[in-house]
């Protein structure tokens, strides 16, 4: 008898059932592993009509569950039709009128702003040296008044392209050269910053006078908010300094097309 | 002995069924079945009734509510205190600016929309030197040799490659190469759906770089494209820096 005692205290504290389960029902739909029929309106486990599975929570025999319907067709599966009840509410505090579901990169959801394109091209105007080996900044005067860097206006995917139009800084006349540089695309949060995305650039280039050269390259970042401060900055590795401005004269100096661009747009 | 069977036999029937509402880990319970997660109920947390489960009366289903949930406001009704906290589905289309997307039978699925997403793929292959005047279809970070598209429209590739160029014959010091994107079918002796030719100068044994963009106008869903690349100009043979061998992906 007291093996009997503990027996049942065992098991009144953990139940494990091996069999199917049917909660408010005395007709589990047959092929279903556990079934509420939350209105206990079910008459048979072979046939339940439409009106009688839409207040049905079911788990099927390949885990898949079903909301309103008792034969799920995919992983989870809600049938609202003909009801009042809506599928699917998610209030995780982005909800709003008019918002899309979006994906992050491991297929959790929130509620975003239909996406919008948008894109604006920063200019820069004031000559710079860009020293060897070192990360410079490249300024985005124009279009961010009283604030050299990229803000970015919508939350979305953003393509960075650099437009290069610059010189290399005492490259003797004639020697032919790979001009590198490596570009990084940095992220301010507060006083910390990221490298979100990088790249190394080499373009054939000249010793001339100036050793004007150019260039387009794009950089990539993923998932940005409204409000992220970007800024590209950028370091020459082919041994030399490179520079803007270098033989500009009179209003060329103050010329947007004399100077590197960075155009930035949502993709 | 005979005792024993007669209750394990009464526990492990083929069938359960509870004519009944059905409460877990509570004693005070709402709806027809109530999983009280953490048992937490009778505790004075402000999140107590955030790890509850409940099928109301009508057969909803509420998750993750603050305060005690007794009807759902959908028959899915999840709240989450933070965004992406809610509802997570993987079918292989996720990822940064994904949308979820529906069909006529109002399957979902995560696809892109123009302006919504797009992404950026390392190129993982070809690493051997690549020969002139020979096609070469590259390999991606996702683990496939093409781009699978999800969503009928049309899209854009942009490439950003560097590479080693090499001079096999001659002084060489400019050379080209064809950039081509093919939709489901490899056929060299075709120019794909859309392709470019780049010219540059280079130093043999030096790095080069080219950035170019591909166009592909109405794919279709489950449509693949792949990308080649072929060394055009004659005794020209290139090696990929896959560290700086990208491509961005995205619709138009």
């Amino acid at each position: 008898m007291r093996k009997m005692i503990l027996s049942l205290l065992i098991l009144a504290i953990s139940i494990s059932l091996y069999s199917q389960v049917g909660i408010n029902t005395r007709t589990p739909f047959s092929k279903s592993v556990f079934h509420i029929d939350a209105k206990g309106n079910n008459t048979s486990e072979y046939t339940v009509t439409t009106a009688q599975q839409l207040d049905d929570v079911l788990i099927d025999m390949s885990g898949a569950l079903g909301l309103g319907v008792v034969s799920p067709t995919a992983k989870l599966h809600i049938f609202t039709t003909g009801s009042t009840t809506k599928p699917i509410r998610i209030a995780d505090g982005s909800e709003g009128v008019n918002k899309y579901l979006f994906s992050d990169v491991d297929g959790r959801a929130t509620w975003k702003d239909k996406p919008v394109p948008n894109g604006v091209v920063y200019y820069s105007r004031s000559p710079k040296t860009y020293a060897k080996n070192v990360y410079t900044e490249l300024p985005a005067e124009v279009n961010a008044p009283g604030y050299k860097r990229i803000t970015i206006p919508r939350a979305g995917n953003y393509v960075f392209t650099l437009r290069w139009w610059g010189s290399i800084s005492g490259l003797p006349i004639g020697t032919k050269l790979m001009s590198a540089a490596t570009i990084q695309l940095r992220k301010v949060t507060g006083t910390f910053e990221s490298v979100v995305d990088e790249t190394t650039n080499y373009v054939a280039a000249t010793g001339t006078n100036y050793s004007r050269f150019s260039f387009t390259m794009s950089l990539f970042a993923s998932n940005l908010a409204a409000g992220d401060v970007l800024y590209l900055a950028i370091k020459p590795i082919d041994g030399y300094a490179w520079a803007t401005g270098l033989g500009l004269s009179g209003s060329q100096l103050t010329n947007t097309i004399y100077y590197p661009s960075i155009m930035v747009y949502n993709i | 002995m005979k005792k024993y069977i007669v209750l394990w036999g009464l526990l492990f029937p083929s069938l359960f069924v509870c004519f009944a509402q059905v409460s877990i880990n509570t004693q005070n319970s709402q709806g027809i079945f109530y999983i009280d997660a953490a048992a937490d109920n009778t505790t004075t947390s402000v999140n107590r009734f955030k790890n509850d489960v409940v099928v109301d009366e009508a057969g909803s289903l509420i998750l993750g509510q603050s305060t005690q949930p007794t009807v759902g406001k959908a028959k899915l009704d999840i709240t989450s205190d933070t965004p992406y906290g809610a509802f997570k589905m993987v079918d292989g289309g996720e990822g940064d600016g994904m949308v979820l997307l529906g069909d006529a039978s109002g399957y979902a699925k995560w696809g892109m929309l123009k302006g919504s997403g797009g992404y950026k793929l390392r190129v993982t292959a070809p690493t051997g030197a690549m020969a002139s005047q020979t096609a070469y279809t590259l390999s991606l970070s996702s683990g496939l040799n093409y781009i699978p598209i999800s969503v009928a429209g049309s899209y854009i590739i942009m490439i950003r490659m560097t590479a080693t160029y090499r001079v096999t014959s001659g002084t060489g010091g400019r050379a080209s190469g064809y950039f081509i994107v093919y939709k489901n079918t490899i056929n060299a002796s075709t120019l794909g759906e859309d392709s470019t030719e780049n010219y540059f100068a280079g130093i043999s044994g030096q790095k080069f770089t080219v950035y170019t963009f591909l166009k592909v106008l109405n794919a279709s869903a489950g449509d693949k494209l792949y990308l080649v690349i072929k060394p055009q100009t004659a005794n020209n043979q290139w090696t990929l820096d896959t560290a700086l061998t990208t491509v961005f992906f995205y619709r138009v």
